[in-house]
């Protein structure tokens, strides 16, 4: 979606930089922003207005799309957007890999989340552990065990899982 | 050779050849080899590389809050637009833009005017921070090496800078440490330390050696440089 706002940001620009320039340049400065050779033009070309409506109209369903799409994006990275019972079954499955990821060496806490579409389902998980924890070793241990197995248990052997590591923060302090 | 009995020459020569067959076809299987595990290196390569670009988009933000109100004002205008022209060209305005009172503002309005160069400026302004939102800024979360697309796993960014602090205060004769996170493309870490020694000799090595080996065990996707600047205790 960042380039369809840094496309919007370019026209905006444009558009202002030409309105600046327009103002500050001394040729035109005094001329008025809607002149009458502009409503000359119009009239004299029947196809002007049906352009600006198509030109309108494409404008309106495109954002319409993008607006959809960014809403169902954002929607989708927080809420499970799919039945009830993927859902249910996402949920227990969700519990036990949280009790498996506990049971881990280093872990603090864990926190499990199913979201996304039934098409595109995400595993969104994020693992608290103790500071000087190998974090490799760590991710290693939990794709090869509590992870491969809720994929099994869900029949979705390519299941998306983003995983975020956090450290628990005592204060780090100086030896010696 | 002459010791054999007879025929043996023969034999040993049948043997030779088998031998430098079998010779040849093992130099061959070790081809064979060598370029099989040639291939699989480059598509192990490939796989860390597409599961680091699809990582990398897992944990970027989306922009939501500025792409949804500049979406939402794209459709109201352009949909606005759209039906008060429409409606003007069948005979039947729909009011929803005040086109007369426009139109004759903007055939008074020269461009010079401080309200033309206002809205200009300010049509500008919001230009430039739609542009500045669609940078793809710093991220929260650093990514994590792997070669699992199906997998994108990070750490923190401000947990990675406290674990590497940490890493070198552990260092002893280290009395505080700071460390910046930097260089999107060719990351650099560098560490601030403030040694409580007068001569603190081969410390800075020690903080870079304490600091890259945490990084080690953190295993990132784009590993990083570590730099070490280092204060003495001067009284």
């Amino acid at each position: 979606m960042r380039p369809v706002i840094g496309m919007v940001g370019a026209a905006l620009l444009g558009l202002g930089g030409a309105g600046l320039g327009l103002g500050l340049a001394d040729g035109t400065a005094r001329e008025a922003v809607l002149r009458p050779e502009a409503f000359r033009h119009v009239v004299t070309h029947e196809w002007f207005w049906p352009v600006v409506a198509g030109a309108c109209e494409t404008a309106g369903l495109l954002g319409a799309i993008w607006l959809a799409g960014q809403c169902r994006d954002a929607l989708g990275r927080r809420r499970a957007l799919m039945g009830g019972r993927a859902r249910r079954l996402a949920r227990a499955c969700g519990r036990d890999l949280r009790r498996e990821t506990l049971e881990l060496p280093g872990v603090a806490a864990a926190h499990v989340r199913l979201t996304g579409t039934r098409s595109r389902p995400r595993l969104r998980m994020t693992v608290l552990c103790a500071p000087d924890t190998r974090v490799n070793a760590l991710r290693a241990a939990l794709v090869e065990g509590p992870l491969e197995r809720r994929r099994a248990e869900l029949a979705l052997p390519g299941l998306v899982t983003v995983l975020t590591f956090r450290f628990t923060d005592p204060p780090p302090r100086p030896r010696g | 050779m002459g010791n054999g009995p007879p025929g043996a020459p023969v034999v040993q020569a049948g043997v030779v050849m088998i031998d430098t067959l079998v010779t040849r076809r093992s130099v061959g299987t070790a081809g064979t080899t060598a370029t099989t595990g040639r291939a699989e290196a480059r598509e192990l390569r490939r796989a860390r590389r597409r599961a680091r670009r699809g990582a990398a988009e897992e944990f970027r933000s989306s922009r939501a809050a500025v792409g949804i109100p500049t979406a939402l004002a794209v459709t109201v205008t352009g949909g606005a637009g759209a039906v008060e022209v429409l409606s003007r060209l069948i005979g039947h305005p729909a009011g929803l833009v005040p086109v007369e009172r426009l139109s004759a503002v903007l055939r008074q309005t020269p461009w010079g005017d401080p309200r033309a160069l206002a809205v200009a400026g300010a049509l500008a302004a919001l230009g430039l921070a739609l542009l500045a939102a669609a940078l793809p800024g710093r991220p929260r979360v650093v990514v994590m090496d792997g070669a699992d697309p199906s997998l994108a796993a990070g750490i923190a960014r401000a947990d990675l800078r406290r674990a590497l602090v940490r890493a070198a205060l552990e260092v002893p004769g280290v009395a505080r440490a700071g460390v910046r996170l930097r260089g999107p493309f060719r990351r650099r870490v560098t560490v601030r330390a403030t040694s409580r020694y007068r001569n603190p000799g081969n410390l800075a090595e020690l903080v870079r050696i304490a600091v890259a080996c945490r990084l080690d065990h953190l295993d990132l996707a784009r590993p990083a440089a570590v730099g070490v600047r280092l204060r003495r205790r001067r009284d």
